[in-house]
């Protein structure tokens, strides 16, 4: 029996995995690390004293299918390096630690391989990374991850070496700016930096928290996300993005105009937790060059022809950022139409 | 049973969406009067004309548009503005466009804002058009479209920077440190969205709990976005969330592939069978009452309840609230365990966890592992206490991860309400506790367990 290659063990591939495997078919699912997982692999649960649905907990259940499924074959430590296609079927030309190979008879391609964050790209300043007061939102996922709950009310210096009495969130790093490189809104990272903040003030009470906003952006389905939330919490909240930073050796000064004034004015912080924007995946041109796909201005990927007739389908924030559970909706949908056309497709 | 009733693959309660491969029927939500039945088979009952009519349908989307608040009276709504409101413009009058007046708008409306800012601007590039707002919310090509409007020149002020103001005539007054403005012209408002009119009667007429400000979803926590607590019936915009207009495209797409998806065939979620006994059922509706996913119906012939195999997912609630114990589990099993250290845990949070870490933290301890913990009744917890010299857990889960609605909170009402029985008898109220975890929590898990084995311990 042919097989359906999935390329990406992230959320979306084995979203679409489970979803194909519960319908009767055998999939090969390949993953160019040694784990699923992905991106989401590193998130840790957001929760204060109550579940701020992200969402995180509700994947699990996915990749445990994936895992336990005997129809799904998974190749870890894998590359896509080239397809050939011919009459009704793909070869793959995959390689991992071993080296190259082919794997034919491939019926259809899901293609799931997810994005980049701006942390993983050349980011021009690298000096600034190497303070320990700057963290990027991932490494406070990270964190969370590792402890694989809340904080518990233990002391930031277990994982941080010191224990900041206020934090300052920046918003709409790596995204939105032409120098940049992606100028459009990445979606996610309002959503999750204010959930972290809520992580913050629940474990830290006493801790000054600000967020710096161009535009404060829906968090998802069912989270308010809104200046009087903020309020609530006593999150001060700042409608621009900072000019200029200053490190100095007690703390850092964030430089910014405060617009309703017009004048300059300063904040000063122990933690700054840098949101990052979603950038499409490192092999999106050779996606593009192998399965016939268009790139966005951007650098996303589009179907030049519909999946029905190239029989690539694309899953997940390949084709635009989004969060877990669009990206889950997305996949499941891609997973359907597919099934689909392979019914009507016997039928005829 | 009833052979003449038309059969068809969706009902929509509201709005049809565009498809021509599944046989539909469009029903007004104020026509319905009642829901049976349960995914494969529902059967519907509505007013037509003089009579009642019905329709038997597989899947079920209610599909009603938001209702509208506008914030500033006697303005125009920005859904409501077409194509013949530029027409007939006054190109003098300034066109003033303004979004997040009280509460943030959704993306959705920031979009018809955009929108309308550059057809303004196409049919009349001279005119002028300011758009006020909060925070641009993005979607789709939002971000293009903002650009865009940007390089036609639209203004863009921020109004929780200055101070907007706008007069029982719609004039508008904005002042920012560097600018006064004094403006008249033509006013547009992105309305506040509200739930959809007739939720109430729908959350009644279908059985199921509403979520937040009353929208039919409690919590998409069935990693299926536009799927209600109850199988077979979908929820999309004004009947969904106040955010549901933003991913709407694909939610409906989503919907539709399922509804497809599901007339293949569905399967029972668990191989258990609950049933009633209608011997001892004295129909007092508890069980209809708190079954999250609709899954109960009175069998009139009987004149008893009966639970809808399909619909059921097995939280054993039903079972755990019936006043007359006529509710059982296939498969039941009456062991009582008599170790000294007792544990209960939901298999959606706390079995989970379990498996989730490097080793077992659980060895060694009598494991009970439940749906959904509301099925502890406080008889459990004294019978287990008494059958043995030791310690009760139970660890059920962080609030809305909780797969049953209120299980986690019913859980722990009881446990608190043992613990005071226990005081009052001088008992030990230490001896049975409650803990929630999410289902990621390995670490806390186990850092429990070592704290409650420790206190067990001394
Ligand atoms: S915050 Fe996220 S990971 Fe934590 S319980 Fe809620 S949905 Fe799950
Ligand atoms: S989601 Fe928020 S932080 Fe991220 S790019 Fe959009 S506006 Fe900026
Ligand atoms: S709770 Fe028990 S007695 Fe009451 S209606 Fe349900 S099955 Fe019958
Ligand atoms: S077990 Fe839960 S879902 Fe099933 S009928 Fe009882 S209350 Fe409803």
């Amino acid at each position: 029996m042919s097989r359906i290659a999935v390329i990406g063990g992230g959320i979306a591939g084995c979203t679409a995995a489970a979803e194909l495997a519960a319908a009767g078919q055998q999939i090969l699912l390949v993953e160019k690390e040694d784990s699923l997982g992905g991106n989401i692999k590193n998130y840790g649960c957001k929760a204060d004293s109550l579940c701020t649905r992200c969402n995180l907990c509700l994947v699990d259940t996915v990749f445990n299918e994936v895992r336990e499924n005997q129809a799904v074959e998974v190749t870890y430590n894998t590359t896509v390096v080239d397809c050939l296609q011919e009459k009704d079927k793909f070869t793959l030309i995959t390689s991992d630690l071993e080296g190259e190979k082919e794997v034919d008879d491939i019926s259809e391609v899901v293609l799931a391989t997810g994005h980049t964050r701006w942390s993983e790209l050349e980011t021009g300043t690298p000096e600034i990374f190497q303070d320990r007061r700057i963290i990027w939102a991932s490494d406070f996922e990270d964190m969370l991850e590792q402890r694989q709950d809340q904080l518990s009310g233990q002391s930031l210096e277990f994982d941080l070496g010191f224990a900041p009495e206020s934090a300052v969130f920046l918003q709409c790093n790596g995204s939105r700016s032409l120098q940049e490189k992606a100028q459009y809104c990445s979606r996610v990272c309002c959503g999750y930096n204010y959930r972290i903040a809520r992580v913050l003030r629940e474990n830290f009470p006493e801790m000054e928290l600000s967020m710096f906003f161009i535009d404060m952006q829906e968090a998802g389905f069912l989270v308010n996300l809104s200046r009087r939330d903020l309020q609530e919490r006593e999150i001060a909240y700042y409608n621009c993005k900072p000019l200029r930073l200053e490190r100095g050796e007690d703390s850092l000064t964030m430089h910014y105009e405060d617009q309703k004034s017009g004048k300059m004015a300063t904040i000063e912080t122990d933690l700054l937790v840098l949101s990052e924007g979603i950038h499409p995946g490192p092999e999106h041109e050779r996606w593009a060059r192998i399965f016939n796909l268009q790139q966005t201005e951007d650098g996303f990927l589009r179907p030049i022809w519909s999946p029905e007739e190239s029989k690539v389908y694309l899953a997940g924030t390949v084709t635009s950022p989004g969060d877990i559970a669009t990206t889950i909706a997305k996949s499941k949908t891609m997973a359907y139409r597919l099934l689909e056309t392979r019914q009507a497709r016997a039928e005829v | 049973m009833s052979g003449s009733i038309a059969h068809y693959d969706v009902a929509y309660i509201g709005q049809a969406l565009k498809n021509n491969e599944l046989s539909q029927v469009t029903l007004p939500a104020s026509s319905l009067t009642e829901c049976r039945g349960e995914i494969g088979n529902f059967t519907l009952s509505y007013q037509a004309e003089e009579e009642l009519d019905q329709i038997q349908t597989s899947n079920i989307v209610i599909n009603l548009p938001h209702q509208e608040e506008l914030p500033v009276e006697g303005c125009l709504s920005l859904t409501g503005v077409g194509e013949e409101f530029l027409a007939e413009a006054d190109g003098d009058k300034p066109l003033i466009i303004i979004q997040d007046y009280q509460e943030l708008s959704a993306a959705a409306l920031s979009q018809r804002g955009l929108k309308l800012a550059l057809q303004a601007k196409s049919e009349d590039p001279a005119r002028e058009v300011y758009y006020f707002y909060q925070a641009m919310r993005f979607m789709d090509n939002n971000d293009e479209l903002y650009e865009e409007a940007r390089r036609q020149e639209v203004i863009f002020l921020k109004h929780d920077l200055g101070e907007l103001e706008i007069s029982q005539d719609g004039e508008i007054f904005y002042s920012r440190e560097d600018i006064e403005l004094s403006l008249s012209g033509e006013l547009v408002v992105a309305p506040e969205l509200k739930p959809a009119a007739e939720v109430d009667r729908l959350a009644r007429i279908f059985n199921i709990t509403r979520g937040p400000e009353g929208y039919l979803q409690v919590d998409n926590i069935y990693l299926q976005p536009t799927l209600s607590g109850k199988r077979g019936l979908y929820v999309l915009g004004g009947a969904r969330g106040p955010n549901a207009l933003t991913y709407q495209q694909e939610e409906r797409e989503y919907t539709l592939q399922e509804i497809k998806r599901n007339l293949i065939g569905v399967e029972e979620l668990d191989e258990e069978e609950r049933s009633v006994d209608d011997q001892k059922c004295v129909v007092c509706y508890t069980c209809y009452r708190v079954c999250p996913h609709g899954a109960i119906q009175r069998d009139e012939e009987l004149n008893s309840m009966q639970i809808m195999p399909l619909a059921c997912q097995s939280c054993n609630l039903c079972i755990s609230r019936c006043p007359m114990g006529a509710i059982t589990r296939s498969g039941e099993v009456e062991e009582q365990p008599q170790s000294d250290r007792q544990v209960i845990i939901c298999e959606n949070s706390a079995a989970l966890a379990r498996e989730k870490a490097d080793f077992d933290p659980m060895a060694g301890l009598e494991v009970t592992e439940v749906p959904c913990v509301s099925t502890v009744k406080k008889e459990h917890i004294y019978q287990r206490l008494a059958g043995s010299e030791g310690d009760l857990l139970i660890l059920g889960c962080i609030s809305e991860a909780c797969k049953h609605l209120t299980g986690h909170d019913r859980c722990e009402q009881v446990v608190s309400s043992a613990k005071s029985d226990l005081e009052k008898l001088d008992l030990d109220p230490e001896r049975v506790n409650y803990q929630r975890l999410s289902p990621r929590m390995a670490a806390d898990l186990s850092a429990y367990l070592t704290d409650w084995k420790g206190e067990v311990l001394q």
